[in-house]
């Protein structure tokens, strides 16, 4: 799986929506639950400590022991809360415990309770540990409807351990509650994720199929959400792209079954007029030199109509897939020159360097097509003299090959040409529109090399002059099998 | 700008979480009245007298300044006079009220009574009049409602009626204790 592929994703954007709930849920239930525990505390302990400081008669002013006195019985009584009680008037001060002043209390609780005689408290937190303050003025009844304070301010100061741990029992509560809430949250994320991805896999998988030219591939459409318009997409696409692919085939299988027929409905004629310009050449000697001109030029013309038909022919052949290896095993040395012989190449234009001995399995008549035509093109566009080397060597992928090296001592190939020298009908030179060559010499060249599990290539030597190289391998699969 | 998305989306949660763990600390927050407590007092023999307690405020002390009635005697329980009651106050506050930190704003009499003068007519009705032989004019606010409340508290029980003091200078305009707070409902 990626480390952020979209199954992490979801399922990390699922838990974060978790988290957030559970969270919050939690951390507001935990506040208001916390908010409502300590409230209740609070306010019973106010109430309790007010009810117990009215129990007690006060003489004012008092001496320090009998006010002690007095703070321990509101001690005493404070039960079940273990509260110790400070009294403060005047200077005097004194409490239930063993200081007399209380570190806890603030300035601020002081303040409020001299100023204004109304019970107050106030929460502090020293040393890590929670204390309840609560500041009780005193008053007495003076009256019907009034009454006076006394000066004398009663505080009691409680450890909120219970509370505490009450309040700590709620975190842990609201924390074990949120962490399930998070384990049940990864479900509902995988299985989304998963019905995401699925839809996505098969995308990725049907894409993958009709990249590799299966052009009928379709998915199935589940569901009407977004991935399900996604996949109709991909049908309709697939689909059109199908009939253009089909439509393209048609008509380029058209234009070759066109050019394969023209060929071949010229070929009868052409056997016909090839047999009168012979019987016309031979008489060509007893008519008058015009009519002789003109009639040799029709019968020359005529034999390179008849290459052209051939070649186109057999062209075809390798459009239609008809073409057919018939491989035989000959030593590659000998094969060339029967090839350069019965082309009457044996004059010093040729440069032959034939090493014996390289017994290979190929097609003689094509291996034959392929030589010829090299060698007559280097002999037509270069010039002399044309080496036509041998060898076999490692092929860059390890097996043997047969390396057929056809080079000739004219201007080279032009780099703008280099690319398109094994195109049909492609000429070098736009103004030679009329060379002595069909123009598929090249083309035929390269797809008998094809044909045998070779390759061919056309380049320049450092020294000048244009180089073809052809290799084929030595066993061709034929051969193997 | 996916880090501020997930920055703003994991903000509520940690905002939340840090609100705090525990129990933390308040301001001082009001809770009920006062505790309204009994006053050791013997009816008609304590009298209040009112000195400052040191952060300012003023408290009454209780003093058997009356006279206690006897079981068979021909003495009968009488509280102490306006008169005696604000002379004693003048005397300032006894040795056990000094070591609370008691104080006195009134200055101290070298010579002259305190009187309680007889309504004059067309006076305020529910109003005494205190002759007392100090300047009252140019008396600080405590020590004026030091003489104010004592006064009251020992003219009527509750201490509602209005004083005014008349002094070595003329006399003040007729005042109230200002220490009473309306009583609890208990």
């Amino acid at each position: 799986m990626r480390a952020f592929g979209l199954r992490t994703r979801l399922v990390l954007a699922f838990l974060l929506v978790a988290v957030v709930g559970a969270g919050t849920t939690a951390a507001l239930t935990y506040r208001e639950a916390r908010t409502a525990l300590l409230k209740t505390a609070q306010d019973t302990a106010v109430s309790s400590f007010r009810e117990q400081v009215q129990l007690n008669t006060f003489t004012f002013p008092s001496d320090v022991g009998n006010l002690e006195a007095n703070l321990r019985d509101i001690a005493r009584k404070g039960k079940p809360r273990p509260w110790i009680v400070f009294a403060e008037y005047g200077t005097l001060r004194a409490s239930s415990g063993t200081s007399p002043v209380s570190g806890v209390i603030t300035p601020g609780l002081r303040r409020a309770a001299l100023s204004n005689p109304r019970g107050a408290f106030e929460r502090v937190v020293k040393d890590g540990v929670p204390y309840l303050t609560i500041a009780m003025p005193t008053v007495f009844r003076a009256g019907q409807h009034s009454a006076l304070p006394l000066g004398l301010v009663v505080y009691a100061v409680m450890r909120m351990s219970d509370e505490q741990i009450n309040v700590d029992a709620l975190l842990t509560a609201a924390r074990d509650g949120a962490l399930p809430g998070l384990a049940v949250a990864l479900l509902p994320g995988l299985l989304a994720a998963r019905s995401v991805l699925r839809p996505v896999r098969e995308l990725h998988r049907a894409a993958r199929s009709m990249g590799s030219g299966k052009l009928d591939t379709r998915i199935e459409v589940r569901g009407k959400d977004e991935l399900a318009d996604l996949a109709h997409t991909f049908n309709e696409s697939a689909a059109n792209l199908e009939h253009s692919v089909k439509e393209l085939r048609r008509a380029e299988a058209r234009a070759r079954r066109f050019a394969s027929d023209v060929s071949h409905e010229l070929r009868t004629p052409l056997a016909g007029m090839l047999a009168v310009t012979e019987v016309l050449d031979e008489d060509a000697g007893h008519l008058d030199s015009d009519t002789a001109r003109a009639v040799r030029l029709i019968s020359a013309e005529t034999g390179k109509l008849a290459v052209l038909v051939e070649d186109l022919i057999e062209i075809s052949r390798f459009d239609a897939r008809a073409a057919e290896l018939n491989t035989d095993e000959l030593d590659a040395a000998e094969a060339i020159r029967k090839t350069l012989v019965n082309r009457h190449w044996t004059d010093g234009r040729i440069v032959p360097e034939l090493p014996e001995g390289i017994r290979v399995r190929l097609d003689p008549r094509r291996f034959d097509v392929v030589v010829a035509n090299l060698v007559g093109n280097a002999l037509r566009h270069g010039a002399a003299p044309v080496a036509v080397r041998l060898r076999s060597e490692t092929g860059s992928d390890g097996t043997p090959v047969l390396i057929t090296e056809v080079a000739d001592s004219g201007p080279g190939i032009a780099p703008d040409v280099l690319p398109h020298i094994f195109d049909r009908f492609y000429k070098a030179d736009a103004a030679r529109t009329r060379s002595a060559g069909s123009g598929l010499g090249l083309a035929i060249a390269a797809e008998n090399v094809r044909l045998h599990g070779g390759r061919i290539r056309a380049g320049n030597r450092p020294e000048g002059g244009a180089v073809f190289t052809v290799e084929i391998p030595l066993f061709t699969e034929g051969a193997t099998e | 700008m996916r880090q501020a998305r997930w920055a703003l989306a994991a903000w509520p949660v940690a905002a939340l979480l840090l609100a705090g763990c525990g129990i933390r600390e308040t301001d001082v927050i009001e809770a009920g009245g006062p505790a309204t407590v009994e006053h050791f007092s013997r009816n008609g023999v304590d009298s209040l007298l009112f000195y400052r307690l040191p952060h300012g405020e003023l408290t009454p002390v209780s003093r058997p300044l009356g006279t206690e009635g006897q079981f068979g005697s021909s003495y009968q329980t009488r509280p102490a006079s306006t008169e005696k009651v604000i002379a004693a106050l003048f005397s300032g506050p006894s040795q056990a009220e000094k070591g609370a930190g008691l104080t006195t704003s009134l200055p101290r009499i070298t010579s002259g009574t305190v009187r309680l003068l007889p309504r004059k007519p067309g006076a305020e009705p529910g109003g005494i009049s205190l002759s007392v032989p100090v300047a009252v004019r140019d008396l600080a606010e405590t020590a004026t409602q030091q003489l104010v409340c004592t006064a009251a508290y020992s003219a009527v029980g509750d201490g509602s009626v209005r004083v005014q003091l008349v002094g070595q200078d003329g006399e003040t305009a007729f005042g109230t204790c200002r220490l009473s707070i309306p009583a609890g409902d208990e």
